[in-house]
């Protein structure tokens, strides 16, 4: 049997393998998390890859099946990225959506393998093996949908991105570009221009590597959009913190948290308390939180999922496994749970964090660590005695930045604390009169 | 994480340089800043700076603007003591917040403060500081100022009841030392508050063309209850 290697054929294998390779080693350290979104982005770029390999080797064996097979990746590659954006952003599957691609997708699955599905075509002067009629509008659509969807998806990411994981939505962005407007607008051209294929494919599969690189390199990009963490606190069960870290401010939440909260929480002597998951609403979030025996776990974010509790149960699970002789010891210190940052890294680290999430908003030194030269320092303390009034005036000498200083400060208070009463005055004048007349 | 705490002082550092050079410091001009000055990880910088304002080493604020001046609860009574006590001086400022406003040193500080945000001014009359609202003229501040003098009201009240009257009637009545009288005499006529009678100057009266502009002042001082 006679192989028919083209450029396009050997590029498009080529483009095949190096997908798959970089979808299968992507994201192999996450697989013990068992993250869903990751797996259904990995069967998105799975079915990209299988697209080039499929389209390959139906141009080297000029195949019609194979080419069915390839046009019937497309219908994949859109189903897993609407399943991979509704579940990311809302742990849904946009039914609507799906529907219709199921719809079509069953339709394109019969007539993908109906003679004159994909004909014989010269292109740049090879043989090829294009799809026609039905086939080719069904085709271009899922290719088109997906494009589309996946860079306005994309775009969302990187202006909700915040400034810890900027410069990787940026990149991400990139890629988006190659593989939708760049790609998309040279591909409009390829009927004119068959040549224009190559350009299109490599700029193609040059965004999928970018994704797929950026996305292993900082998988937080895929939990911009759905919530935002701010904070998780573990306590005792008389109500003392012994770890809290917080990805974003949020006010209320530890005034939340020992709310619901009474003081001393023992269980009854020999009782167990059932482990449970709850969650409570409140305007600016969610709380949820995970009570067992020693410990309650709180996470407070913006949106509630199932994902979510079921990494916070499993969090506090693997707290309390860990740290139960220390929990159990009426001695313990809080420094007994500095490893718990471990803890917290390895579940939620997919977590981004927006401390630095208005990176304009000014900041400032806190009063114990911002130093004044320390002659000017020694004189202020002696002013402002009181220690809460020092503090403040050292806070607003930052704030108003340059136009409050201290050392002028310190000269008008010299001035000002020499300067005579008008009852002085009077006094004065009295006495130099009366002392006058006497002499006369 | 030991090893990256040797760069938390670092960090400090440059963020205290930052805010002396009166620049804004946030946190994208201090990762910058830092990133240009010491080979650290940008992902290890990011952490720092992060801990830092967890830990409220760092804190997010907002600049101290002309709005937020008068947020200072006692800072607005001074303020409010000082545009319906015009011409008010500090020693009056200071018997008056004896104690409430913490000590002098935070009084004096809340008086720098008003003034730099120019909604007061300070202005030197003899020995004294006078305070005025930002935009008032001077020249009607002093007058204020002279008009609550409790010797000053004493002259000028003999001078409304009687009009026209002489040094020796005032010596009389107040029963002060000449020097004291003349003193306070050429102060008030150096301010064309009260003029001296023309071609005797033994003889002191209210200014005549200033007559009800002054007797509207005293009045309003009066209403104040002088100092």
């Amino acid at each position: 049997m006679q192989l028919n290697w083209t450029a396009e054929a050997i590029m498009n294998i080529t483009i095949g393998g190096v997908l798959m390779y970089g979808t299968l080693i992507s994201l192999r350290s996450y697989a013990p998390a068992k993250l869903r979104a990751l797996l259904y982005f990995r069967l998105y770029w799975a079915c990209g890859a299988f697209f080039y390999l499929f389209e390959g080797l139906s141009y080297l064996f000029m195949n019609p099946f194979l080419s069915g097979i390839s046009v019937m990746t497309t219908f994949g590659f859109a189903v897993f990225l609407t399943v991979a954006i509704g579940y990311t952003s809302k742990e849904s599957y946009t039914p609507i959506i799906l529907i219709v691609i199921f719809s079509a997708g069953a339709i394109l699955a019969y007539l993908a393998f109906q003679p004159g599905a994909s004909v014989p075509e010269l292109v740049t002067g090879h043989l090829s093996l294009t799809w026609a009629g039905y086939v080719k509008v069904v085709g271009n659509a899922f290719i088109y949908f997906a494009a589309f969807y996946y860079f306005i998806w994309i775009v969302r990411i990187r202006k909700n991105a915040p400034f810890e994981v900027k410069q990787e939505a940026n990149i991400l962005l990139l890629g988006a570009i190659f593989i939708t407007p760049v790609t998309i607008t040279i591909y409009n051209f390829y009927f004119l221009f068959h040549i224009l294929i190559y350009p299109a494919n490599i700029f193609f599969s040059l965004g999928i590597l970018i994704t797929i690189f950026i996305i292993n390199r900082e998988p937080k990009l895929l939990f911009i959009l759905p919530f935002t963490p701010h904070q998780v606190i573990v306590k005792d069960r008389r109500s003392t913190i012994l770890v809290e870290h917080t990805w974003s401010q949020l006010e209320t939440g530890e005034r939340l948290f020992s709310h619901i909260f009474p003081t001393t929480l023992h269980p009854p002597e020999g009782k167990r308390i059932s482990s449970k998951i709850s969650e409570i609403s409140f305007e600016e979030g969610i709380l949820i939180f995970y009570e067992s025996d020693l410990v309650i776990c709180g996470l407070i974010l913006s949106r509630s999922s199932k994902f979510i509790k079921d990494l916070l149960k499993r969090f506090a699970n693997e707290f309390e496994e860990r740290f139960e002789k220390i929990l159990k010891d009426p001695e313990k210190t809080l420094s007994d749970f500095e490893p718990a940052k471990e803890l917290i890294e390895k579940y939620f680290s997919i977590f981004p964090h927006r401390i630095i999430d208005n990176q304009r908003h000014p900041l400032y030194i806190s009063k114990e660590y911002y130093q004044l030269p320390p002659e000017i320092d020694e004189k202020l303390k002696k002013i402002l005695k009181d220690e809460a009034e020092y503090a403040r005036v050292k806070c607003e000498i930052q704030r108003s930045q340059d136009k409050l200083k201290a050392l002028e400060f310190l000269e008008v208070y010299e001035e000002l604390e020499l300067e005579p009463g008008e009852e002085f005055d009077n006094e004065r004048e009295k006495d130099e009169g009366s002392s006058r007349e006497a002499k006369d | 994480m030991e090893a990256e705490a040797q760069y938390i002082p670092q960090i400090l550092a440059i963020a205290e340089e930052l805010i002396s050079r009166n620049l804004v410091l946030d946190a994208k001009r201090l990762y910058y800043e830092v990133k240009r000055r010491i080979p650290i990880e940008r992902k290890v910088l990011l952490r720092l700076i992060q801990s830092l304002m967890e830990k409220r080493i760092l804190i997010e604020g907002t600049k101290l603007t002309k709005d937020l001046v008068l947020a200072n609860s006692h800072r607005k009574q001074i303020y409010k003591y000082i545009t319906s006590h015009i011409g008010t001086h500090f020693s009056t400022i200071k018997e008056r917040y004896k104690g409430s406003t913490g000590s002098p040193g935070q009084l004096i500080w809340h008086l720098e403060v008003l003034v730099k945000f120019e909604f007061i001014r300070r202005m030197k009359y003899k020995r004294y500081t006078l305070f005025l609202p930002f935009e008032f003229p001077e020249e009607v501040a002093i007058e204020y100022f002279l008009l609550r003098n409790e010797l000053n009201r004493k002259i000028l009240n003999i001078i409304i009841k009687e009009g026209t009257v002489s040094i020796s009637v005032l010596l009389k009545s107040l029963g002060w030392s000449r020097d004291k009288v003349k003193y306070r005499i050429n102060l008030l006529v150096s301010e064309n508050i009260l003029a001296l009678q023309e071609g005797n100057n033994q003889v002191v009266c209210m200014n005549s063309e200033r007559r009800d502009e002054i007797l509207e002042l005293f009045n309003k001082v009066n209403t104040q209850g002088g100092q």
